[in-house]
C-alpha cells in the first residue's frame, strides 16, 4: 500500500511561507529571515552540499531526501516517533513524524 | 538569577485558541478528561517542580484559575499525576497591572506596575523561575517586551484552523534557539526555546 507523506518546514506560527509569492520570490517578500535557522550548519546535510542544518533538522531532511532518491521507495517508511535503540543508532531518524488520525485508521 | 518561562499549548497551525466551534485540537483542554500519555504528565510535573513562583494574568485569576485548582488538587490529593495542581496553591503567584487592581487572591501578590516592571519585581521577590499562564493577549504583550526568556510549547497534533496567536507581524524578524525538543507517546511534541538575540545570530553566522 503506497503512503503518501509531506515534509514540510514550518515557522513557529506556523506558516511555510512568507506573503506575495512569484517565482523570483519563492518563499515570498524578502526582509525577514525566514528558515533561516536553516543555516545554522551545525550539521552539514549528507544530501545537499550547500545546506547545513542545525542537529535537530539534520537528520530529517537527510532522512526525506533519501526516501524520494531511492529507487525503491516503496520500501522505506517513516519511522515512529519514539524508535528503538537500535533503530536510532543505526539510520537517521526523524525527530516528528506526525500522521494525520485519518491515516492511522 | 531567575528567568520567566512561558508555557502554552499550541496547536500544530500555530493556534493558542480556535474560534472554530467543535475544534478538537487541543489533547486536553484542561477538564476533568485528561487524555496526555504518562510522559507528558510527567515532564509536566517535573516542570512544576523547580517553578518558584506563576505569573498570572488578571483575567485567568478572575475567572477562577485558583479555585479550578484547588478543587482539582482536593480531588487528587494523592495522585502523583496531579502533583502540579497542588504545587499551584503551594507556590507564590504575582499577577501584574496597570490599571489599579485591588481585588485579593490566595498567596498572589498583586503587583501596581507597568508589565516590565512588574515581571521584574517577580521574578525578584519568587527567588527562581517564574512561569507564565496567560491568555494569547498577555503572552503576546510579553514577547512583545522581550521579557520571556523561555518559551515551552506544547505543540498539538490537532489543527484549530483558526484562532488566537501568541506571535504576531511585529515579530516577523525575531528568532529562537532551540533549547530541547522531547516527542511523546499521545503526538504532543514539547519544544523549549530561548531568544536568539543578534549577538548568538552573529556567532552562528559566523561559526559557519
Amino acid at each position: 500500500m503506497t503512503k503518501i507523506f509531506n515534509a514540510l518546514a514550518t515557522s513557529m506560527d506556523g506558516y511555510i511561507t512568507r506573503t506575495h509569492l512569484d517565482p523570483s520570490q519563492p518563499l515570498g517578500d524578502i526582509g525577514s529571515p525566514f528558515l533561516d535557522w536553516n543555516k545554522d550548519s551545525e550539521k552539514p546535510s549528507n544530501q545537499f552540499a550547500d545546506v547545513g542544518l542545525c542537529s535537530a533538522n539534520g537528520p530529517l531532511l537527510s532522512f526525506v531526501s533519501a526516501v524520494l532518491t531511492t529507487s525503491t521507495p516503496m520500501a522505506h517508511e517513516l519511522p515512529p516517533c519514539r524508535p528503538e535503540p537500535a533503530m536510532a543508532r543505526n539510520r537517521p531518524t526523524p525527530r516528528v513524524a506526525w500522521t494525520t488520525r485519518t491515516a492511522l485508521k | 538569577m531567575s528567568g520567566l518561562n512561558v508555557q502554552m499549548q499550541i496547536s500544530i497551525d500555530g493556534f493558542v485558541g480556535s474560534t472554530i466551534p467543535g475544534s478538537t485540537w487541543q489533547l486536553w483542554d484542561w477538564g476533568p478528561n485528561w487524555t496526555w500519555s504518562a510522559d507528558v504528565k510527567a515532564h509536566f510535573n517535573a516542570f512544576f517542580d523547580g517553578v518558584r513562583g506563576i505569573l498570572l494574568s488578571r483575567p485567568m485569576l478572575a475567572e477562577g484559575y485558583l479555585d479550578h485548582w484547588q478543587r482539582v488538587a482536593d480531588q487528587h490529593p494523592d495522585d502523583p499525576d496531579y502533583r502540579f495542581a497542588r504545587r499551584i496553591g503551594e507556590v507564590q503567584k504575582f499577577v501584574v497591572s496597570q490599571h489599579g487592581v485591588d481585588a485579593s487572591w490566595p498567596s498572589t501578590t498583586v503587583i501596581n506596575a507597568p508589565l516590565a516592571d512588574g515581571v521584574l519585581q517577580a521574578q525578584t521577590a519568587a527567588k527562581g523561575d517564574v512561569v507564565c499562564f496567560g491568555g494569547a493577549g498577555f503572552v503576546n504583550a510579553l514577547l512583545q517586551h522581550d521579557l520571556v526568556d523561555e518559551l515551552q510549547l506544547y505543540i498539538n497534533p490537532g489543527v484549530a484552523g483558526e484562532g488566537s496567536r501568541i506571535f504576531d507581524r511585529t515579530m516577523a524578524t525575531e528568532n529562537y534557539q532551540l533549547v530541547n525538543a522531547t516527542s511523546t507517546k499521545c503526538g504532543i511534541l514539547i519544544g523549549r526555546w530561548t531568544k536568539r538575540r543578534q549577538s548568538q545570530a552573529a556567532e552562528a553566522g559566523n561559526a559557519s
